[in-house]
């Protein structure tokens, strides 16, 4: 995550009960959150996400200038665009809603912008660098702490 | 650590392309057959693509570094030495 973050700490489930990922799928819509069909989520389940990362889908290391097209997102077997979620993001519905609502979000403002001819690395990074005030991972996380907000009722 | 990348490639959680560069971040450069050898092809393959295009001057990332330059030309010269071989080898009749 890093840059922005989240403003809410997201609160545990009493029970401490880790959904499914089809539960958490089924909570986030139900929050409002659009989950396209193009997308599939997984659990983390060998640890790969460090403790800043809640979820993440590709990350390109590519040099200057390199196109990055929408179909670079896609898994070539399954025909969707793959997100590991770290475990422990289940065990909180506060935590499901803002993860999956915010990857939801950049994703969706991506493909506005990029989804039709792509664009070249810089233009991606510069869209999710967590630093970069106002860009889309910013505003994910903003929507992700409307979708809190709600859940609490404070919205 | 192979093991589990191509798992998760293989039950659809990462695409080739994570697998491709996770690998290469862990590639030894004096010993790449200990990783590149397990890969199934359509990995190897992604991967001399990149090592194609690989500019260690203009790298960008913002997920940490992109992998060494050794690790990327070690990785290039085992598959293309793979590919050789296999083109070289005699048809069976």
């Amino acid at each position: 995550m890093g840059g922005r973050a989240p403003k809410y700490e997201w609160r545990p489930n009493p029970s401490g009960e880790a959904k499914s990922i089809e539960e958490a799928c089924q909570l986030a819509r139900h929050w409002g959150v659009a989950i396209p069909d193009y997308v599939s989520f997984a659990l983390d389940k060998y640890g790969w996400l460090d403790a800043d990362t809640t979820a993440k889908t590709t990350t390109f290391k590519e040099p200057t200038g390199t196109m990055i097209y929408w179909s670079s997102l896609f898994h070539k077997r399954t025909g969707k665009i793959p997100f590991l979620i770290r475990k422990d993001i289940m065990r909180s519905d506060e935590a499901i809603v803002a993860v999956i609502g915010h990857e939801m979000y950049e994703l969706e403002e991506m493909r506005k912008a990029f989804g039709e001819n792509g664009a070249p690395i810089e233009h991606w990074q510069a869209e999710a660098h967590p630093d970069n005030e106002g860009n889309f991972h910013w505003r994910a996380w903003d929507y992700a702490d409307e979708l809190v907000a709600r859940m609490r009722g404070d919205a | 650590m192979v093991d589990q990348l191509i798992e998760m490639y293989q039950d659809g959680a990462i695409t080739g392309y994570q697998v491709m560069m996770d690998c290469l971040h862990r590639l030894d450069p004096d010993h790449p057959n200990l990783i590149l050898s397990r890969l199934p092809e359509e990995i190897l393959e992604e991967m001399l693509d990149y090592a194609r295009r690989y500019d260690p001057s203009r790298m960008r990332s913002i997920a940490g570094l992109p992998p060494a330059a050794d690790q990327v030309r070690a990785a290039q010269r085992w598959i293309e030495e793979k590919k050789r071989q296999k083109a070289e080898r005699p048809m069976a009749s």
